[in-house]
């Protein structure tokens, strides 16, 4: 029997959780629809560890220098995980977009490499275990205040670009051909996307946990490919569904004490499944 | 004839090694040029070229001022069934360059991609989902986008691909109809023999494994011995009616 915990009653526990959750959510999900039309799902997987090179990178230099690795003052703010992962991660859009044809090549050797660096990198490094875990893979159950900061952030500058360059983003990823033609910067449009998604999701890759950033991209922006008629209800329909799976998801983790980020996951999972009763639009 | 809007001196044209000996090529404004060869020929690499996606591997593209508006309509296959959007959407898109960053479409957008959509006969499937419209309507819906940029110059490759006869003969009459306009030059990347040279003013052959590449007015490039030279293979050609037709000869 599972003791039910008053959820309502200990709102200022999972506020912060909550606050982040939702934000990562809805930004993801509406990116997840160009990662899943451009058909690079794999993309955001290879990001996130990608960047978890970047983090341990900076424990190990901090280690070596005899610095603490979130010292705000000297060379330790240019050691401060979360600008490394950041700039790991975009050094690494960057090829993904210049790899253009060999872009599922370079997404699979980066993966690939970035896994293996973290294991034996990791092992170098002498902060405590748990630390270096938690800043790894995030925890979306008790989430620092400071990630409201980094996440509502990286949202902001996200939301930004693709105020400027949402047609832009449409026109390359649809047909780069006609878009180059017709006078676009196709590579400095591309790079600027694979930027976008890989600020997003090494953000809420450290402040909600790897599973829910990659399951909250994806599953939802299936979903609401599948029920949108139009770019623009595939967007509704994914920021809907992924907020509705954080926040159900982290719910019903307090209350059933199941693992949060794998609830939330599960639920998206299931909304997509629901949605393909739905017969498909078009 | 009008000015010249592309000039290709001496470029040799490819990816990583050169596919052709170097080409001369001179685009003017409302000719209709006609661009065929065998599979794998180089034929898309070469309008690429043309349009600036793609950098010569030695040589120089001459474009006539900086202004110099080019549309490009590629093989349909190559486009992503998957977006959700309408017919509407994209011949949208082909107004994109002439928006600023963050810039929504104004009523002259919306405008131009109407008009172009209505001239093709499409503005009843306006609304559509682009996935959902046969190969022919995808193919109109495209050179619709096209348009709609208002470019000197269009390229387009393989533009009756996966049509039918009277689609085909359509799709040939409108872009005649547009080239008599004399807005534009016009290059088109077909497998049909036949309907090329009854559509195109200019033909350029070109194969890289026969290292050819030859151009000039359909009168003089069409005759069984270049063809013949072209394919590797023996091919005749006959006029009737005042249309010239092509055979390939078995063995």
């Amino acid at each position: 029997m599972v003791e039910s915990v008053p959820f309502w009653a200990n709102w200022f526990v999972w506020r912060d959780a909550m606050i982040v959750s939702l934000l990562s959510a809805s930004v993801l999900a509406y990116l997840g629809v160009w990662v899943n039309l451009k058909r690079a799902v794999y993309v955001p997987l290879a990001l996130s560890q990608v960047s978890s090179v970047g983090v341990v990178f900076a424990y190990l230099c901090s280690s070596w220098l005899g610095i603490h690795p979130h010292d705000r003052h000297g060379c330790g703010i240019l050691l401060d995980p979360a600008w490394m992962s950041l700039l790991f991660a975009l050094l690494t859009a960057f090829w993904f977009a210049k790899s253009q044809d060999d872009s599922s090549l370079a997404v699979v050797v980066s993966y690939l490499l970035s896994s293996a660096a973290v294991l034996i990198l990791g092992g170098f490094v002498r902060q405590d275990l748990h630390d270096l875990q938690t800043v790894l893979f995030g925890n979306a159950v008790l989430v620092d205040t400071a990630q409201i900061f980094y996440v509502g952030a990286a949202a902001l500058i996200t939301i930004f670009i693709h105020v400027l360059m949402v047609r832009r983003f449409l026109f390359v990823s649809f047909d780069p051909g006609a878009a180059g033609a017709a006078g676009l910067r196709v590579f400095r449009t591309e790079v600027t996307l694979y930027a976008s998604i890989a600020l997003m999701i090494s953000v809420a890759t450290r402040a909600i946990g790897a599973l829910p950033a990659f399951g909250l991209m994806i599953l939802p922006a299936l979903t609401g490919l599948r029920l949108g008629r139009s770019m623009r209800l595939a967007f509704i329909f994914a920021v809907l569904t992924s907020t509705l799976s954080a926040s159900l998801g982290y719910y019903v983790s307090f209350v059933l004490g199941f693992p949060t980020g794998a609830s939330m996951v599960a639920l998206a999972g299931l909304f997509y499944l629901g949605s393909r009763i739905v017969p498909r639009s078009g | 004839m009008g000015e010249t809007l592309v000039q290709l001196r001496g470029i040799r044209i490819g990816y990583d090694r050169p596919l052709l000996h170097p080409i001369h090529l001179e685009l003017k404004r409302g000719e209709f040029w006609g661009m065929v060869g065998p599979n794998g020929a180089g034929k898309t690499t070469l309008a690429r070229t043309v349009l600036g996606l793609l950098k010569p591997l030695a040589g120089r593209v001459e474009r006539n001022g900086s202004k110099l508006r080019s549309s490009y309509t590629p093989q349909r296959h190559r486009l992503n069934p998957s977006y959700p959007l309408s017919a509407f959407d994209v011949v949208m898109m082909g107004r994109t360059a002439f928006l600023p960053l963050g810039r929504r479409p104004g009523p002259e957008d919306h405008g131009r991609a109407q008009e172009e959509l209505t001239r093709l006969g499409m503005s009843s499937f306006s609304g559509s989902l682009f996935s959902s419209l046969s190969g022919g309507q995808q193919q109109r819906i495209l050179l619709a986008r096209a348009l709609a940029a208002d470019p000197d110059i269009l390229v387009l490759d393989e533009p009756a691909e996966g049509m039918d006869l009277l689609g085909t003969s359509d799709i040939l009459r409108f872009l005649r109809e547009l080239n008599a306009a004399g807005r534009m030059a016009v290059l088109m990347i077909s497998h049909h023999l036949d309907d090329v040279i009854s559509t195109v003013d200019h033909l350029c052959f070109i194969n890289q494994y026969s290292n050819t590449f030859e151009a000039g007015p359909v009168e003089t490039m069409v005759s069984t011995a270049n063809l013949s030279r072209l394919y590797r293979r023996s091919i005749e050609t006959h006029t009737c009616a005042g249309k010239t037709h092509v055979h390939v000869q078995e063995g």
